[in-house]
């Protein structure tokens, strides 16, 4: 098998592993999460949000987005890479993949090549899930007025700048919990990178932080114009560099 | 000359500053049921884990179907089947999943997955997850996951462990009609030597990563005590002064 070959057929065989696991179903449970809170809030206290004259749409997916951005993205992203890679751990996988006529550096592509399909999946869904909920709040709530505006383009805008600045998380906490066959330690670190961050938001250096980057680059802010999106740029850079690293690392490694 | 299957020149391994192996030379006879015997870390599974290219030799080469195996990894891997320790097996799955994950990465027809399974006698419990396979059927899925690739040399750490008595029977018939029907080279590691005795043409008796026998085993029982007739009572004369 060429490289192309190998990579292709990997990335079946992890299909085929991810089958039936807790891991797929994360990528729809995580925004399935923040866009319920943001539903149940808006169902019981919309009064509060929505003003007359004003689309509800932007505030409701303003509303997920930051959620989603500085809580949920991140963790979520911390236990399924964990939850992914365990897969192998608890198998003892990886040695056995040594025994088997594919490169090293193919398996590794492939097991990033899934984690940020997943990763991606669940944006979408996020997408998916604040308009759907839009509608039923325009069904069940007509006094916020969802029905009378056109439904936002803007929760697609922005999860794809989200997704492109939590690139990095990704590249991270697949590089820990690849290296660390405790379920525990990439997941309790990427707990604290998450609210370590959250708690120094507001210090200078939080621009360095890439578990942070996703709510840094809406601005708080639903206006796109607004958006720093020097952040998506640096969260794809950062990632090729961090998965460059992984891929040569762990594709040498005995 | 005979083929050797399995050659080692002076491998040696080392964790830290403690030797595990030392200059093992280990040959193998193509065509042969090779058993590597000894007591519990002796080295076993270190040696199996360096042949196949698990672990990194402090020194030494190793070759296997007569090539160089660092050289040649890719190659080699396509011709052989391995069960080091327990099996990886993903409990989640079918058998026929597991063994399905294997035939991709080994770019195998299909018709493997299903001669494997019939070759361990699993065609039945295919459609059922791992995680309802008793210990001898994990066993024999992971001799499976070994011979889905049609592999020329078969290497088997401790296949028989977990295995009740119908287990190993049947394991030994498998492992001998693999050999003379197949023609496959076989290295099984185990500290059954009753085991070893039924099946193995030859044998190497490891201890404490050295090799202190290797070759027939008419030829080592015609070496040692003329009234140690069993392979037990000879191991144990080889092994004990050293402990």
């Amino acid at each position: 098998m060429n490289t192309f070959e190998e990579i292709r057929a990997l990335l079946i065989a992890e299909f085929i592993k991810l089958k039936r696991t807790p891991v797929l179903w994360m990528s729809l449970a995580a925004p399935l999460f923040a866009v319920t809170v943001a539903f149940i809030a808006s169902l019981t206290s919309g009064h509060k949000f929505y003003q007359p004259g004003v689309s509800p749409w932007t505030d409701f997916s303003a509303h997920i987005l930051v959620g989603w951005a500085l809580f949920v993205f991140p963790i979520y992203v911390c236990l399924q890479t964990a939850l992914y890679s365990s897969l192998e751990h608890n198998t003892n996988g990886w040695s056995y993949l040594a025994t088997l006529p594919v490169g090293k550096h193919s398996l590794i592509v492939s097991k990033y090549c899934w984690a940020v399909l997943m990763v991606a999946v669940s944006q979408v869904l996020l997408v998916v899930l604040t308009w759907v909920s839009g509608w039923l709040l325009a069904i069940l709530k007509p006094s916020y007025g969802f029905q009378d505006y056109p439904m936002t383009m803007m929760p697609a805008e922005a999860c794809l700048w989200v997704f492109l600045s939590g690139l990095t998380i990704t590249a991270i906490q697949m590089l820990l919990s690849i290296l660390f066959r405790s379920f525990v330690i990439p997941t309790g670190a990427g707990l604290i990178f998450v609210l370590g961050g959250v708690i120094a938001r507001s210090l200078t250096v939080s621009i360095y932080w890439p578990f942070l980057w996703p709510i840094l680059l809406l601005n708080n802010t639903p206006h796109s114009a607004q958006w720093r999106l020097t952040f998506g740029a640096a969260g794809t850079a950062c990632f090729l560099i961090v998965s460059m690293f992984s891929i040569m690392q762990f594709g040498r490694t005995k | 000359m005979e083929h050797l299957a399995i050659q080692t020149s002076n491998l040696t391994f080392r964790r830290g500053d403690m030797p595990i192996i030392n200059d093992l030379n280990l040959r193998v006879a193509q065509g042969s049921i090779f058993g590597l015997l000894g007591p519990n870390g002796s080295g076993k599974t270190t040696t199996i884990r360096l042949l196949l290219g698990l672990l990194r030799p402090a020194s030494g080469t190793v070759h296997m179907l007569r090539l160089p195996f660092e050289a040649n990894r890719g190659e080699l891997l396509t011709r052989i089947g391995s069960l080091v320790e327990l099996p990886t097996l993903y409990p989640h799955l079918t058998g026929y999943e597991n063994l399905e994950i294997t035939r991709l990465l080994r770019n195998l027809p299909k018709t493997n997955v299903a001669s494997s399974l019939q070759a361990v006698g699993l065609e039945s419990s295919a459609n059922r997850k791992v995680a309802t396979y008793s210990l001898g059927m994990r066993q024999r899925l992971g001799i499976a996951l070994a011979l889905v690739g049609d592999p020329e040399l078969l290497i088997l750490d401790e296949p028989t462990n977990g295995l009740d008595p119908t287990g190993i029977l049947d394991m030994r018939k498998l492992i001998l009609e693999l050999n003379r029907e197949h023609g496959k080279t076989i290295l099984i590691s185990s500290h059954f030597l009753s085991e070893i005795e039924k099946v193995a043409t030859d044998v190497a008796i490891l201890n404490h990563g050295r090799i202190l026998y290797q070759g027939s085993l008419p030829e080592l029982k015609a070496a040692a005590n003329a009234q140690a007739s069993d392979l037990e009572t000879i191991f144990l004369t080889l092994t004990q002064p050293q402990q």
